[in-house]
């Protein structure tokens, strides 16, 4: 599979994109709500990745970014008129600003030192959020306005087609990400940290950008995730989210652009499955029963199914779309 | 404000509690448990389902204690130890799977309802000094204190203890000299579970017996883990008792608010001024 999209590097985006935009001939709105949401999940799962899956830092603070794209773009279009896609790409530039902050005191943080942390982080943004006054509306939320795109109102399909093309765009961004010299860096603080430092480069640097590139893609999915649930208010971004965003990257697969994708589906289209088929009582016990198995039996995420065994040399060269 | 510092050291107790056992978990075994306190709310309705049941106090806690230890084993023996030595990441998830499946259990056998657990300590209040305390406060201090010595008894002085020790220390040595590592992990789930049923004992008078009960003390307990150092049971009982007491006095004197908040923003600055939390040695770091 990962020799296929290395021949043709326009397959696998080309391939995503006709599964997502053939998705709206689906019949049934619900469905479709379902596969826009997949889309917004798929680029917080990008973002995930990159941080953890080419870096290997852990982080918690997903829901952070996710709320601060999801409050600035319901701000944004409702309390000062600014169009959709602007707003979208203002709030995820604020969330990538709030990230690079907010990595500055903890980039020394380890591991279950810096994964704490960031929980931290959104515990504390959870408060802020219940505290916002008439802005966000405070404990009790805000609505947010439909999407419009140049000043025509989008409805359910034209919505999930534009989810489309962003994650489109989001996901060649992240291809060529991950094959410059900013992609082998974050492979090589994975490898060991202390190694890529005795090689000259800059890792406090390189986690920057990892963290701020993070911020960017979790704040982008938040600001899509607004227009599309018309409601939001700050018990919607709290642990549980960045709980997911990581999961979505472990069950997926670390480090594979294919495992973000298959981890977003498994994460919100399990339990989704699982009420459609009447489990609605153990709703939660069987999806973790399925993370628990993916993780047993596929430990290296949903995304080595499509993998043919390799040699264990060719992992690391593996781990990354970098060549 | 005496009063506010002991209920919150009682509180902090709790947390400390938990995150020792978090602590003892991930030093013998690498896996960062967050069923954790999921298996502390389990624990918490045995209790509860045992004193329906009529049984008098003195049987319901050995036998609550025992449920822990049987529920930390088989965790252990199904789950984890197919995960220990594996990449920290997966085997977090996977105890966070456990976390969902541990809830729709309670959820399933107890329900929703709350429910009331008879309290180990009276709550009547005792004048100590000038300090009005209340009974069960006085009660969860007393018997963390005297967990902890007979931590640092078993640690110290049974053979037990310092294989367990050892094999947390080097695992590939602890094996060449013979300590069996695979009963010792065994052994280190089912104390840090038996900890964990005990924290769910005394936390229930608190917070009532219900399926979510554990779920804000176990953020409070990552924190305090991560506060005293991961790595460190002592530490793990003192960032316990910093987050309980900060918690406490951020309500009593800021805002009911920011109780949840502000024990993390403590947390952030402590570990900022230090890395690897308050009680941890530095270890060296290997390329």
């Amino acid at each position: 599979m990962t020799k296929v999209f290395d021949q043709f590097p326009w397959l696998g985006p080309l391939l995503f994109v006709l599964l997502f935009v053939l998705a709206p001939l689906v019949p049934g709105g619900y469905v479709l709500y379902i596969f826009t949401l997949v889309i917004i999940y798929t680029l917080a799962s990008f973002g995930t990745n990159i941080l953890t899956g080419y870096t290997n830092l852990i982080s918690m603070a997903g829901a952070v970014f996710f709320g601060i794209g999801a409050y600035g773009s319901a701000i944004l279009t409702t309390h000062f008129g600014v169009p959709l896609v602007l707003s979208m790409f203002i709030a995820a530039a604020i969330a990538t600003v709030v990230g690079l902050l907010l990595a500055l005191p903890v980039l020394r943080l380890e591991e279950v030192f810096l994964a704490i942390a960031t929980l931290g982080f959104v515990m504390i943004s959870v408060e802020i959020a219940k505290s916002g006054g008439e802005l966000s509306g405070g404990e009790n939320g805000m609505g947010a306005p439909g999407p419009t795109l140049f000043g025509w109102a989008l409805d359910e399909r034209g919505y999930h087609l534009f989810a489309a093309v962003v994650l489109a765009g989001a996901l060649w961004v992240a291809r060529n990400l991950a094959r410059s010299h900013f992609g082998r860096g974050f492979l090589a603080i994975k490898g060991s940290d202390t190694a890529a430092r005795a090689l000259g480069l800059n890792t406090t640097a390189l986690k920057l950008v990892a963290f701020g590139v993070c911020a960017f893609y979790t704040g982008l999915s938040g600001a899509l995730y607004a227009p599309l649930v018309r409601f939001i208010d700050p018990s919607l971004f709290g642990i549980m989210v960045s709980i997911s965003f990581v999961s979505m990257v472990i069950v997926g697969g670390l480090g594979s652009i294919l495992g973000s994708v298959l981890g977003a589906v498994f994460v919100i289209g399990a339990p989704q499955l699982l009420t459609y088929l009447g489990f609605d009582q153990f709703q939660r016990a069987l999806y973790g029963v399925a993370m628990i198995l993916a993780l047993m039996f596929l430990p290296d995420g949903l995304a080595s199914l499509f993998k043919r065994r390799r040699l264990p040399a060719a992992d690391i060269a593996d781990s990354g779309v970098a060549k | 404000m005496l009063q506010m510092i002991v209920s919150g050291v009682a509180l902090g107790a709790i947390y400390g509690l938990i995150a020792l056992g978090i602590v003892m978990v991930f030093k013998a075994t690498g896996i960062l448990n967050f069923a954790h306190g999921e298996a502390a709310m389990l624990s918490a309705f045995v209790a509860y389902t045992l004193f329906k049941l009529g049984l008098p106090l003195w049987a319901v806690v050995p036998l609550t204690l025992i449920f822990g230890a049987a529920l930390g084993m088989a965790i252990e023996r199904f789950i984890i130890r197919r995960f220990i030595g594996k990449a920290l990441l997966s085997s977090a998830i996977c105890t966070l799977g456990l976390f969902l499946v541990f809830g729709d259990l309670a959820i399933w056998v107890w329900g929703k309802d709350t429910q009331e657990l008879p309290g180990i300590f009276p709550s009547a209040p005792i004048d100590v000094g000038g300090v009005i305390v209340s009974g069960l406060d006085l009660g969860i201090v007393a018997v963390c204190a005297t967990l902890a010595a007979l931590l640092f008894a078993f640690f110290r002085f049974t053979r037990l203890g310092i294989a367990m020790q050892a094999t947390m220390e080097n695992p590939t040595a602890a094996r060449l000299m013979g300590i069996p590592i695979k009963r010792i992990y065994a052994l280190a789930w089912a104390l840090s579970h038996v900890i964990a049923a005990l924290a769910g004992l005394l936390i229930a008078p608190l917070t009532f017996v219900h399926f979510s009960m554990m779920q804000h003390a176990l953020h409070f307990a990552f924190a305090a883990a991560v506060l005293g150092g991961i790595g460190s049971m002592p530490g793990a009982l003192l960032g316990g008792v910093i987050i309980g007491v900060t918690s406490n006095l951020t309500g009593a004197y800021v805002s009911s608010a920011w109780k949840d908040a502000v024990p993390f923003i403590v947390m952030l600055l402590i570990l900022i001024l230090r890395p690897h939390g308050l009680l941890a040695r530095a270890q060296v770091k290997k390329v």
